[in-house]
C-alpha cells in the first residue's frame, strides 16, 4: 500500500513548511489514510522530544584543561623590561635606599650620556654575579683556598 | 512557557550581558577576561555539537579546545560578517569533518593492511559525559545519532542551537533549501526510529 505522501513531507506539513495545494492535498490524503495519520503522530512526538533534546555536556575536567589552554594563549604579553635603566631603577632593582645607593654606585658598570648616569641591565647582572662570586669566596674565609673564587686580581 | 522562565535571569537587577561581537571586540582590544566569557557562554554548545558529530567523548574534548584557541587566534584578524555563533560553530564543524576525513583514511589503511583487526569503535554512552540518562533521553539521543552525518548535523543545529535554516546553511555551506530537506527528513527518521522502539502499533504496521 504505497502511499502518495512520503514521511518527509509528512513532516514539512507538520511544521507548516509545504506549498500550499501541496498541504490541501495532504489534508484530504490525511483523511482516508490511518497510517499517514499514525505518522503525523509520531512526528509530533518526535517534535516534542527534539524541543528538549538530550544535550552533551563537557566532563570538569575537558573545561578546566580547555581554560587553561585559553588562558595560556590569551594572556597579555609580558611588559618590555628596558635594557638601559636609570640609577633610581637600578636602586629599587637592588632594593636600596638611596644612601645605600651611594655607597656602590662608583662601582656600578655604568656610563655617562648627556649628563646622565645610566646602566645596562646585562652590566648590571654581570656585576653581581661578580659580586657573588667574591661573597662565597670571603664567606670560605680563604682566597687563597680557592683563587678562582674571584675575578679581580 | 517554559521558554519565559528559562530566559528570566536568575539575577534581580537586569544588567543586560554584552553581546558575543561586543565581548569578541573587548578582546580584540586586549581583553582576555571577555574571551573567558566567550567560553562559558559557548563551550557547552560547541562540546554538544563535536560530539553529536564525532560520536566520541575525547575527540570532542580535543575539538572544544581547538576551537576556542582557533578563535583566539584568529580573532585579531577576524573580519565580523555575521554572528560570532555561526562563525564559532563553522570552525567546529570544520575541525570535526577533518578528524572524521582522516579517520575515514586512516581505518582504509589499516584496513588494506589487515582485515579482520580493527572495528571502528562502538559508539555506545560514554559513562563520563554528564548527560542525564533517562530512558526517553537515551532513545531521543540514539536516534539522533544514527542518523546520516548531514542529516545529524544540521539536525543538531536546529534543535539545540534552535538556529533558524539561514544560519544552519551559513554553518554548513548548504544552499537553504538542502537544509530544509534535510531537516524535515533527519526529523521524519527520529520520528520513525522513536515510533519503532516504543511504539509498537502507534504509527507505523497498525494495519497488517
Amino acid at each position: 500500500m504505497a502511499c502518495s505522501v512520503t514521511y518527509d513531507e509528512l513532516a514539512a506539513y507538520a511544521s507548516g513548511e509545504c506549498e500550499a495545494g501541496r498541504g490541501a492535498e495532504i489534508a484530504r490524503h490525511l483523511a482516508v489514510c490511518e497510517a499517514c495519520r499514525g505518522r503525523m503522530h509520531a512526528i509530533a512526538a518526535a517534535d516534542r522530544a527534539l524541543a528538549a533534546p538530550p544535550r552533551w555536556e563537557p566532563s570538569a575536567g575537558a573545561v578546566l584543561a580547555a581554560s587553561r589552554a585559553i588562558a595560556r594563549a590569551t594572556a597579555p604579553p609580558a611588559p618590555i623590561e628596558p635594557g638601559i635603566m636609570t640609577l633610581e631603577e637600578v636602586g629599587r632593582h637592588l632594593r636600596l635606599n638611596p644612601e645605600q645607593l651611594d655607597e656602590i654606585v662608583e662601582t656600578l658598570p655604568a656610563f655617562e650620556i648627556a649628563g646622565q648616569v645610566r646602566v645596562r641591565r646585562q652590566k648590571l647582572y654581570e656585576w653581581i654575579d661578580q659580586r657573588e662570586r667574591m661573597f662565597r669566596g670571603a664567606s670560605m674565609g680563604a682566597r687563597e683556598r680557592d683563587p678562582a673564587a674571584l675575578d679581580t686580581p | 512557557m517554559e521558554g519565559l522562565i528559562a530566559g528570566s535571569s536568575s539575577k534581580g537587577l537586569a544588567v543586560p550581558e554584552p553581546s558575543d561581537e561586543a565581548l569578541l571586540e573587548m578582546f580584540r582590544s586586549g581583553d582576555a577576561a571577555a574571551f573567558t566569557v566567550l567560553f562559558e557562554r559557548w563551550r557547552g554548545s560547541i562540546y554538544n555539537f563535536a560530539r553529536y558529530m564525532l560520536g566520541e567523548e575525547a575527540a570532542a574534548e580535543d575539538v572544544m579546545q581547538e576551537t576556542f584557541l582557533a578563535v583566539a587566534q584568529a580573532a585579531p584578524s577576524y573580519q565580523p560578517r555575521g554572528q560570532f555563533r555561526t562563525w564559532v560553530l563553522r570552525i567546529t564543524r570544520n575541525r570535526c569533518l577533518n578528524r572524521i576525513e582522516s579517520l575515514r583514511v586512516r581505518r582504509q589503511h589499516m584496513a588494506a593492511a589487515s582485515v579482520e583487526a580493527l572495528d571502528p569503535p562502538a559508539n555506545q554512552a560514554a559513562p563520563h559525559d554528564a548527560m542525564q540518562q533517562s530512558e526517553e533521553m537515551a532513545r531521543v539521543r540514539r536516534a539522533i545519532e544514527q542518523l546520516p552525518e548531514r542529516q545529524r548535523e544540521a539536525l543538531v543545529l536546529f534543535a539545540f542551537e534552535s538556529a533558524g535554516y539561514a544560519e544552519i546553511a551559513a554553518v554548513l555551506d548548504m544552499p537553504v533549501n538542502t537544509v530544509k530537506t534535510l531537516i524535515h527528513r533527519a526529523r521524519a527518521e527520529v520520528a520513525r526510529a522513536l515510533a519503532g522502539t516504543d511504539e509498537p502499533g502507534g504509527a507505523l504496521g497498525v494495519k497488517g
